[in-house]
């Protein structure tokens, strides 16, 4: 189980790759997202009913000018994995399992949004350094910048999916037995 | 044309351009991805210390444009440095103002074809397929829908990118003109009448669902998914946003369900 929820992070957190650095060709949507993480737990249709519900609850946001949009992607990865995994260990119907999975992740996309400001003011002081240094004529400066930057973006997507994943199971699974009592 | 630059050098920068957002930032917004994706052309022509720098100085400056529509200014400005290059006068003045005159106009198209027609229209194709699928006899084939969805926006982004950067490379600023050839206007009615179809799709699936039917006979209420789907593309016409009329055909849906 554990190597499933690394493989599950691993894989999301390469096409967050995409959400601001590969100037979006679509596969960070959760309608991508959610099937594949359905596909490597077992279970293609709870991941396309947690894309559907994640791209419609946030369906207007658009990455226009300075505007951030909330993270969709830990949402869809934590949401659709939390209901595959819990669902032989939680007896409730599929949809009650779903909404309470979305409950629980839904924060991590406004903390991947609190997480991501923070790294483009970083972007600022590094891009003003850039400035300053411009008159030695080094180019591999950007290319380190760009670089650790798409390192930046990975290494955020997999913490915001890992650590819930896996320490939030058990949590989860106890406050639902506990309202359920 | 290709005196200096290599089309091996356009590749590189075509790719690199995928990195535009990368280090997105507050302050200066794609500076730093832009200068990253002109490096190879950088490296071609300047070789001495002193032109590197003042190639730095001049291209790290405040940009922000559309994603999809930055291999285009991109190629205009690798033309400039070129023509500079072979000691035409002038052509570095000329680069500031072309990049910032450019970026406005060409967010604000990429804007309304890519965000406001493409990415619903390429979704709604996607989650349509899914819904065929998902119950019938081959529930694997849902997972074309996700797929169908990445291919048809990624194959006019691609579009898109390729064109810009080599025809802004090849005609300058002409590329203004290129663009408005793409024919991106037509290319929004043609998505709006699909749009409409595909909303149309979708009453004729709720309603059977639901167990609603307005006529007795089949043939009539075929007649009328037909007319609501022409209703539809005079809506889209009207500029009524796909997404509300989404929303207005399931409300109405419950609304017939519940109360009728």
């Amino acid at each position: 189980m554990p190597f499933d929820i690394l493989l599950v992070s691993l894989v999301a957190a390469v096409l967050a790759i995409d959400v601001r650095t590969i100037g979006g060709t679509m596969i960070s949507r959760p309608l991508v997202v959610g099937p594949l993480v359905g596909l490597l737990l077992g279970n293609i249709g709870i991941g396309l009913i947690v894309a559907i519900l994640v791209e419609l609850l946030w369906i207007g946001m658009l990455p226009v000018g300075a505007y951030l949009p909330v993270e969709t992607l830990p949402v869809t990865t934590v949401a659709a994995g939390l209901t595959i995994l819990l669902k032989d260990t939680i007896s409730l119907p599929q949809y009650s399992l779903i909404i309470f999975a979305l409950m629980a992740a839904i924060p991590l996309g406004y903390v991947g949004r609190w997480l991501e400001i923070h790294i483009r003011n970083l972007n600022s002081v590094l891009s003003a350094y850039l400035v300053r240094q411009a008159g030695k004529g080094d180019f591999s400066r950007i290319s380190l910048i760009q670089g650790l930057n798409v390192l930046i973006t990975f290494l955020k997507s997999f913490l915001l999916c890992f650590l819930p994943l896996y320490f939030g199971r058990g949590i989860l699974e106890n406050i639902v037995h506990s309202l359920l009592k | 044309m290709y005196k200096l630059i290599k089309r091996t050098d356009l590749l590189k920068i075509l790719f690199r351009s995928l990195l535009i957002e990368a280090s997105w930032n507050f302050e200066a917004m794609q500076n730093i991805g832009f200068t990253y994706g002109l490096l190879p052309a950088g490296k071609r022509l300047y070789k001495t210390r002193e032109e590197r720098a003042a190639f730095l100085k001049r291209h790290l400056k405040f940009f922000n444009t559309h994603p999809a529509m930055a291999p285009a200014i991109m190629g205009v400005v690798i033309n400039m440095e070129e023509r500079h290059k072979l000691g035409e006068a002038g052509a570095l003045e000329q680069i500031e103002g072309i990049k910032t005159s450019m970026m406005g106009p060409l967010a604000a198209i990429g804007d309304n074809v890519f965000w406001e027609y493409l990415r619903p229209f390429s979704a709604v194709v996607g989650v349509s397929i899914v819904m065929l699928f998902k119950d019938s006899n081959h529930p694997y084939l849902a997972l074309l829908g996700p797929l169908v969805t990445v291919i048809i926006y990624n194959a006019i982004n691609a579009f898109v990118r390729y064109r810009g950067l080599v025809q802004g490379y090849e005609r300058g600023v002409d590329i203004l003109s290129v663009i408005r050839g793409f024919n991106l206007t037509a290319l929004i009615d043609k998505l709006k009448f699909s749009s409409a179809l595909i909303l149309g799709l979708t009453v004729a699936l709720i309603f059977p669902t639901l167990n609603i039917r307005v006529f007795g006979a089949d043939i009539l209420n075929s007649l009328l998914f037909l007319g609501v789907t022409l209703l539809f593309f005079g809506m889209l016409k009207i500029k009524i946003f796909p997404t509300v009329i989404f929303y207005s055909i399931i409300a109405a849906a419950i609304l017939f369900k519940y109360i009728l």
